[in-house]
């Protein structure tokens, strides 16, 4: 019980332990791919044996942030050895722009791999939309927005294409850029 | 050899070598302020241009915009806490409180002064030390380049002052992120979970990116609603007083030297040293 409360009621205590199970996980799986490597045959070492032991060492370590936790004081917190940025006027937080800035640039990159838009036009979308998106659909900053969308978009790609020489995904569904 | 230096330096002086200097470190500096940007892919870019480029001139642009290059990183190091450059890293530590302090333009004539002297100094060690010191780094083998590494992560758990068992977790997992892809001591593909895109590993600068840069964007997309601070900049405060460069001098100058001994060695380069240099200085 007392463990219970140690780890999980306190936040820097949730925090550490959900570090620490992270770094388990990916610790497993890395053993796991290493373990499936064929055994060396010229070499006495050969490929697994380094992915295995930094694997081992990073779940040792992960006990052992647990083990810190278990024995720190409950809201302890640590010094960093930078320093810290006081946020003396804290705002209410935008959870789904911070989803969409990961979601977006996803999407951007996988249109263009899947060849379903060309550079130009993902490119002019994609600052259409995380530009609208930083600045709130304000009405007068799309109406900037949409020259510089295209200016980004459609010039670049004639600087890369028609003057550096460097090809940027060119199919698409909508007929070519 | 010091001849063709003085004959270097003069042709450096005239106006249209002068202008390209100018132009190559202006561009180098932007590409480098952008994050994902490196002084590299720059140089790959104007390639074709320099084809119709008198030889020399081209060079003299080329490595203008690579030292322009790594010197911008610290520009989106200290301003957006987003490093331009691996070499920058080290940077949004101490960078980026200082300018969210109000205090942006004495960061950054500190950071650009600091890379000017450091640069300067390692040109002339390089100038004349070039061949002995490039033949003590090709004696270097496994065993030594195993032992920097092994000396970056007790460096790292050094810095991590808040808790070490941490940084050294950090540390580990940037050795993971680096074993996908093919393994060179025997040719054979590991951690690539079956997908051919993972063959060729995972490059330091995407990873660099997706650390430093997007969790940066994800934070500031997460703090939209806050009202940004509008801070008064003046042209006189990017001057630093003289005695303040006296106060930094040792400190300026052993990063000088720390970062060209590592720099020379090939494979290691300005990450390491930075972070060597860092530590040092934080730790004196």
């Amino acid at each position: 019980m007392d463990l219970r409360r140690r780890l999980w009621v306190d936040a820097a205590g949730r925090r550490d332990l959900l570090l620490a199970l992270a770094v388990i996980l990916l610790a497993l799986v890395v053993y796991w791919q290493a373990s499936l490597l064929p055994p060396p045959f010229f070499d006495p070492v050969g490929s697994a044996a380094v992915p295995k032991f930094v694997a081992l060492l990073l779940a040792l370590l992960a006990v052992g942030v647990i083990v810190e936790r278990l024995r720190a004081k409950p809201g302890a917190v640590e010094a960093g050895f930078a320093p810290e940025v006081i946020d003396d006027d804290p705002a209410e937080p935008a959870p789904w722009t911070a989803l969409a800035s990961i979601v977006l640039p996803v999407l951007y990159v996988a249109v263009m791999q899947a060849g379903w838009l060309a550079f130009a036009q993902a490119s002019t979308l994609f600052v259409l939309a995380l530009g609208a998106l930083f600045g709130r659909f304000r009405p007068r900053l799309l109406l900037l927005l949409v020259p510089v969308a295209f200016l980004a978009g459609y010039g670049l790609d004639y600087i890369f294409t028609e003057i550096l020489y460097v090809d940027l995904p060119q199919r698409s569904l909508l007929g070519g850029s | 050899m010091l001849g063709d230096l003085g004959s270097a330096l003069l042709y450096i002086a005239q106006p249209w070598p002068f202008f390209f200097v100018l132009l190559g470190t202006s561009l180098g500096v932007f590409v480098g302020a952008v994050p994902g940007l490196t002084g590299g892919m720059l140089i790959a870019l104007v390639m074709p241009l320099t084809f119709y480029m008198d030889s020399t001139l081209a060079l003299v642009m080329m490595v203008a915009m690579y030292v322009g290059s790594v010197s911008g990183g610290l520009i989106s190091a200290t301003l957006l806490r987003m490093p331009g450059t691996p070499s920058s890293v080290m940077t949004t530590f101490d960078g980026y409180p200082m300018a969210q302090q109000g205090q942006p333009e004495r960061a950054l004539a500190l950071g650009i002064g600091s890379s000017l002297i450091g640069g300067l100094i390692a040109g002339v060690v390089l100038v004349l030390l070039s061949p002995p010191l490039s033949k003590w780094a090709m004696t270097f083998s496994p065993w030594e380049y195993f032992t920097m590494v092994l000396m970056a992560i007790v460096l790292i758990a050094s810095i991590s002052q808040g808790s070490m068992i941490k940084g050294l977790i950090a540390g580990f997992l940037g050795m993971v992120m680096a074993m996908p892809g093919l393994n060179p001591s025997d040719g054979q593909l590991r951690l690539t979970f079956g997908i051919d895109a993972f063959a060729d590993g995972f490059k330091l600068l995407p990873v660099l990116l997706g650390a430093f840069v997007m969790s940066q964007v994800i934070k500031d997309a997460l703090e939209i609603n806050k009202r940004p601070v509008m801070l008064k900049l003046g042209a006189g405060r990017v001057l630093v007083p003289l005695r303040e460069w006296r106060s930094h001098w040792v400190n300026i100058l052993r990063s000088s030297v720390i970062g060209t001994w590592i720099g020379i060695l090939p494979g290691v380069g300005a990450s390491i040293s930075a972070m060597v240099a860092y530590v040092t200085a934080k730790n004196l």
